[in-house]
């Protein structure tokens, strides 16, 4: 008996080697093979969906000639996945171009894109267009003055502001001696704010502001803000900054001249070519994403705001009205002038409302108040900025996937970002 | 008394169960070896396949890197800089492949174990809906079929079309890719051709199978097997070779007579 058991027990041992052999082969000999293609297929996947990812995003988009990874470095800088490229291009939508093409090339919800947007403080730009008709002659020169050093300020505190201020034609000298022109004393350059005369600008707008449209009077702030608008400053409109256009005035655009009546400023409708003017700033402001903030400066004329007055200017032909002393003469203007302070109102807050800017009142004559303004609305503008660019559908859960993160260049030295891209069957 | 017949009895269960057992076992562990060379037999079955598909993914994918980033293919070269671009082809080179090879592999990613031809399609907006732009293709105008066709494979690869600097469109670059009888043949002959002009070879011989009869056509410097329809590749040298009429497996000896390849 014992014998057999033995017998048995060796010939279970050999039946249990044998199977044991083969569990082992079937293990790890097909088991590696298969890994091993599972390994270089999963290989020319990836690798396929990188460099496919690649040709993708240096494919173009058409109307722009930029490739995509061009348009997300524009969108990541600009903090928005809709581009503008002006009135020839229009608006390109970032997100709606990757996705047809992703879509032809990976299959329609196969594939999910993040681009984080990095923090970029965007650059303020600003147009200004001033008035320089004589009721500016005492708040301009503390403009002139003080603006600068308000830039400058912002410069220290590491955000960067610029400023073009255009000055309407006229070059009236005032009596306090100050000519509303530019000059290079009056308003010395420097690398952020520049002054400028509306007529350097006039050709280059001209063409594209409506036909018949230029600045017209000293006062024709509604030209002068499309025609600035549509300009840009002197360093030019840049992608991604925040665009502000600024107008000065105590008057209607054109002027709120009783053209010879003493009923002053019945209504803003009795003015149909300020209108006109200011319609042209809005769809300027408009087309350009330049919002109108509107500053109404205090007339001088008188303090009952609604009474016609007189106003001092300087001339070289007194005549019998003005009083001179042996050096300067101050006269009344030949035709009386109106403060119109509500037609006035109505008329700046409709620019400032219809672009999504705003319009400030100002209490006294001084130049000050007029920077102070400026400062709050440099300081009230909160960048508009998206956090990432993101389109495709929802990543699965639980599922095989390959991806790809490829490092995306931003028009601004030293900073990247990153595309996350995901693709399963 | 009764131990002695007890102990008789035991004596002689022991033998009868040893006459059992021991045969049984002897059956048992042949089938067991039985089973164990079947798995081996298997094993090495799988293996060979799984080796085969390795090549035929392996190849496919070279060729389909090869073609969209190699210079000398489709690739798009920076004119200035002499820069390559990741999957980016030159729509000239594109429209000049498609005109020249369109019924042969161009050398430049030729291989010499698998037949293949490639399919680009251009994806482009019209309306709001994305569509197929121009399509090109070249690379081999026929594959073994029937008796001779074993294994082929169909491989995409995402691609970008440079017209200009200002114009870059996506696309598909479609590879099929086939390696049987026909191709094996002719991408052995080819490849010694190629050896003898070069100036490395002179005399070969190679072992070949065909299941069909196979013939040269020198009009079209084809090779061909016979079928129930003829299905043909273009050879790189000029052939003179006499076709073997019926199916099997062949020596053939290469040699050179010039220019031409003279296979007996």
């Amino acid at each position: 008996m014992k014998g057999q058991v033995f017998e048995t027990l060796s010939f279970l041992v050999l039946a249990i080697a044998i199977i044991g052999i083969i569990i082992l082969m079937r293990v790890y000999l097909v088991g590696g093979f298969g890994n091993t293609f599972i390994n270089l297929a999963e290989r020319h996947e990836s690798e396929g969906f990188r460099a496919g990812v690649n040709a993708l995003l240096e494919t173009t988009e058409e109307r722009t000639g930029k490739t995509q990874l061009e348009l997300i470095g524009i969108s990541a800088y600009v903090g928005n996945n809709t581009i503008n490229f002006g009135p020839t291009v229009g608006t390109i939508d970032v997100v709606k171009d990757l996705t047809w093409r992703f879509d032809a090339l990976f299959g329609k919800n196969h594939w999910h894109i993040r681009v984080p947007y990095p923090e970029i403080l965007p650059d303020v730009q600003i147009v200004m267009v001033s008035d320089t008709s004589s009721s500016m002659c005492y708040s301009i020169p503390v403009v002139a003055q003080k603006l600068p050093q308000l830039v400058e300020q912002f410069k220290q505190n590491g955000k960067k502001v610029s400023v073009t201020l255009y000055m309407l034609p006229g070059s009236v000298q005032c009596c306090n001696g100050f000519v509303l022109a530019c000059s290079s004393t009056q308003f010395p350059e420097k690398s952020d704010f520049h002054c400028r005369g509306i007529e350097t600008i006039q050709s280059q707008c001209a063409t594209r502001l409506p036909t018949g449209a230029y600045v017209q009077t000293e006062e024709d702030y509604g030209d002068g803000l499309a025609c600035a608008i549509e300009a840009g400053p002197v360093e030019g409109w840049k992608k991604g900054s925040i665009k502000l256009a600024i107008g000065v005035s105590d008057e209607l655009s054109l002027g709120s001249e009783c053209g010879g009546g003493l009923s002053c400023c019945p209504s803003l409708s009795s003015y149909p070519s300020a209108i006109q003017s200011g319609n042209n700033a809005i769809n300027a402001s408009l087309n350009n994403q330049a919002p109108l903030y509107m500053i109404q400066a205090v007339d001088y004329v008188d303090q009952a705001r609604t009474q016609c007055g007189t106003i001092c200017f300087y001339t070289t032909q007194p005549n019998s009205l003005c009083n001179c002393d042996s050096q300067t003469c101050t006269c009344p203007l030949n035709d009386p002038q109106c403060a119109c302070v509500n037609v006035v109102t109505e008329f700046q807050k409709n620019l400032a409302s219809s672009t999504g800017g705003q319009a400030y009142i100002l209490n006294s004559l001084s130049g000050q108040d007029i920077v102070d303004k400026i400062q709050d609305i440099i300081n009230n503008q909160k960048p508009k900025r998206l956090p990432s660019l993101e389109a495709g559908a929802p990543i699965p859960v639980g599922k095989n996937r390959l991806s790809v993160t490829i490092p995306i260049p931003i028009s601004l030295p030293g900073i990247y970002t990153t595309a996350y891209i995901d693709k399963w069957s | 008394m009764q131990t002695t017949i007890w102990y008789r009895l035991r004596d002689a269960m022991k033998g009868q169960l040893s006459y059992i057992i021991k045969p049984m076992s002897l059956v048992v562990t042949i089938v067991l070896l039985l089973l164990l060379y079947n798995s081996i037999s298997s094993f090495q079955s799988r293996e060979k396949t799984a080796e085969q598909d390795l090549n035929l993914v392996a190849d496919a994918t070279n060729i389909l890197l090869v073609l969209a980033n190699s210079p000398s293919c489709l690739a798009f070269e920076a004119p200035v800089t002499g820069g390559l671009y990741a999957n980016i082809v030159d729509i000239q080179k594109l429209n000049y492949f498609s005109q020249h090879y369109s019924s042969i592999e161009p050398e430049c990613a030729r291989n010499f174990d698998y037949g293949w031809r490639v399919t680009i399609k251009e994806f482009r907006q019209s309306s709001g809906q994305t569509v197929f732009g121009n399509v090109w293709t070249f690379g081999a105008a026929n594959f073994s079929r029937d008796a001779a066709f074993r294994n082929s494979l169909n491989f995409s690869l995402p691609i970008a079309i440079h017209y200009s600097g200002s114009l870059t469109r996506p696309g598909l670059m479609i590879l099929t890719l086939v390696g049987d009888e026909l191709e094996k043949i002719s991408g052995v002959i080819d490849w010694t051709c190629q050896l003898h002009r070069q100036g490395r070879l002179t005399k070969s011989t190679v072992e070949i199978h065909t299941s069909y009869p196979l013939i040269y056509d020198t009009n079209s410097k084809s090779l061909c097997q016979q079928s129930k329809t003829n299905f043909c590749r273009i050879t790189n040298c000029n052939l003179d070779f006499q076709g073997l009429k019926a199916a099997g497996n062949y020596l053939l000896k290469i040699s050179f007579d010039g220019d031409k390849e003279v296979i007996r």
